[in-house]
């Protein structure tokens, strides 16, 4: 039998550390450590609140992911794309009624995929992770060479331009200006690779390149009206306008894109809250 | 099975300092691919480099019958892909995959990263880096519990990612004045296990030769 006191909790980034096997996969609080996900293995019940039990459903396909995140939206996209059909819980970062919580390592491991309880995550493994267990419309391309370029676009949008892009973007002062002509130069580089024709941003049909760039596509634009700043426009870097344009039309990415308006009131307050945490990050 | 067929072509741009360079040639080694090396001085880089890797102008490139692929990690799934005979580096079992694979990230996010901070820096910036190091190193221990490697009883992906670190351990250690033996013994152990590998033992420079560049690279920094 299950007692609230006995949870057991573990922070959502050392979930791969462990052997799990049918975990609860709710998210609970901590009195002291904060946001966790449940991993204990219920037997069919599952307590909410003290006193109250519900029948706990076990789907196959759960999101834990945060509507905001890009990084979410890449994961439910691939398995919308695929047919999937998954339950899908919404970790709260912001927590309304206390004031925006501490956005930490948390943050960046949204989203996380459980299928049969088993958890993945990092949105690119996660994606991967999808294209090989669901047939249908290939996410990654099936030549090795041109997989292997794919995937070195992701990891140089993820790594290397997003860091920069958040600094000019999210940040303040000094550091936001010297990240600037880094963000700069790695979207002149992409710029350059689509007006050359790169085969990995031309696909004929949506795949994971266009998944991942929805970060430069999307999100950047909506960071830069959120914030006033500058940093993706039309007529700086047409290619990769144009690529947006493509993608972003696309009826289904449409219909499940967070939407525009919403996306800028939660980003001006979560910037708001960022600086106003540290005038100096 | 050997490399498939005539007109293979494999070249390897090399820096033999470079970590990353070093999986990318213990994996070749351990499918029995043939290929040549070719040795940048990132210094003085060659025309052939910029061209094959004008993002990042680094090493390693792996140029597969005139294509270039850059990004260790990328190298070793293409790698993986290319020549799946011998020696799988990847589990086929696609969650195995995702661990591996998310694993292959963390070394390189989290234990690369706080070994490129620790051994330039001094005083309280390197005991944190040297903090980074440790706990990321024994989270990453927890995965050796199932057998000699990462994987259980096979060298793969996860070990050919970490191992060429291995090399810079000794440097590590005299910068930073630890001992990562006392702190996580079985990647010691792991590591000892792997150096028996012909693969790993082609590929992997001496510690010691690390040694006397990081203290060199040090006095023209001005680190000491």
């Amino acid at each position: 039998p299950h007692s609230v006191g006995a949870l057991h909790l573990v922070k959502i980034h050392q979930l791969m550390c462990l052997c799990l096997t049918k975990i609860c996969g709710s998210v609970r609080t901590h009195p002291r450590r904060g946001r966790y996900i449940c991993v204990n293995q219920h037997r069919g019940q599952i307590s909410q609140k003290r006193g109250e039990f519900k029948e706990v459903v076990m789907e196959e396909v759960r999101v834990l992911g945060l509507w905001a995140s890009p990084y979410s939206f890449r994961v439910e996209e691939a398995l919308k794309m695929k047919g999937v059909e998954y339950e899908y819980a919404e970790i709260d970062i912001m927590n309304k009624t206390q004031g925006l919580l501490d956005c930490n390592p948390v943050h960046k491991k949204v989203p996380v995929l459980l299928h049969t309880g088993k958890p993945i995550a990092e949105s690119l493994v996660i994606m991967e992770y999808i294209d090989q267990v669901w047939k249908g419309e290939s996410l990654l391309p099936s030549d090795p060479y041109e997989r292997a370029q794919a995937r070195f676009w992701a990891k140089f949008i993820d790594d290397q331009l997003t860091p920069a892009a958040r600094r000019v973007l999210m940040g303040q002062g000094e550091d936001a200006e010297k990240a600037r002509e880094e963000a700069e130069n790695f979207l002149k580089v992409i710029e350059e690779e689509i007006k050359g024709g790169n085969k990995a941003f031309q696909g004929k049909t949506m795949g994971y390149i266009d998944l991942v760039g929805s970060v430069v596509t999307y999100w950047f634009p909506v960071l830069q009206e959120a914030t006033g700043k500058e940093l993706v426009t039309e007529d700086k870097y047409p290619a990769i306008w144009a690529w947006g344009e493509r993608v972003l039309s696309c009826p289904a990415i449409k219909e499940h894109l967070p939407p525009w308006d919403k996306l800028v009131a939660y980003f001006r307050v979560f910037v708001a809250y960022l600086n106003s945490r540290s005038p100096n990050s | 099975e050997k490399n498939m067929g005539g007109g293979e072509e494999v070249v390897v741009l090399d820096f033999w300092r470079s970590p990353y360079a070093m999986r990318v040639k213990v994996a070749l080694e351990e499918k029995g691919v043939k290929y040549v090396t070719k040795e940048e001085d990132l210094g003085n880089k060659s025309p052939l480099l910029l061209e094959m890797n004008p993002v990042h102008k680094l090493t390693p490139v792996l140029i597969h019958n005139g294509n270039p692929i850059s990004e260790s990690l990328v190298i070793l799934q293409y790698i993986d892909e290319v020549w799946p005979h011998s020696s799988p580096l990847l589990p086929s079992d696609p969650y195995l995959r995702s661990r591996v694979r998310f694993w292959g990230d963390f070394v390189d996010k989290k234990i690369y990263a706080a070994a490129k901070k620790l051994w330039p820096a001094k005083g309280e910036e390197q005991e944190t880096a040297k903090r980074e190091f440790i706990e990321s190193l024994k989270l990453l221990e927890e995965e050796l519990k199932d057998g000699p490697f990462f994987k259980g009883d096979k060298f793969g992906y996860v070990d050919v990612a970490l191992v060429p670190l291995t090399s810079w351990f000794y440097a590590l250690e005299m910068c930073g004045n630890f001992s990562i033996e006392a702190h996580c013994p079985k990647i010691i152990a792991w590591a000892k296990t792997c150096q028996q590998r012909e693969s790993v033992a082609k590929s992997l420079p001496h510690p010691h030769k690390i040694y006397d560049y990081v203290l060199e690279l040090k006095k023209r920094l001005g680190l000491e």
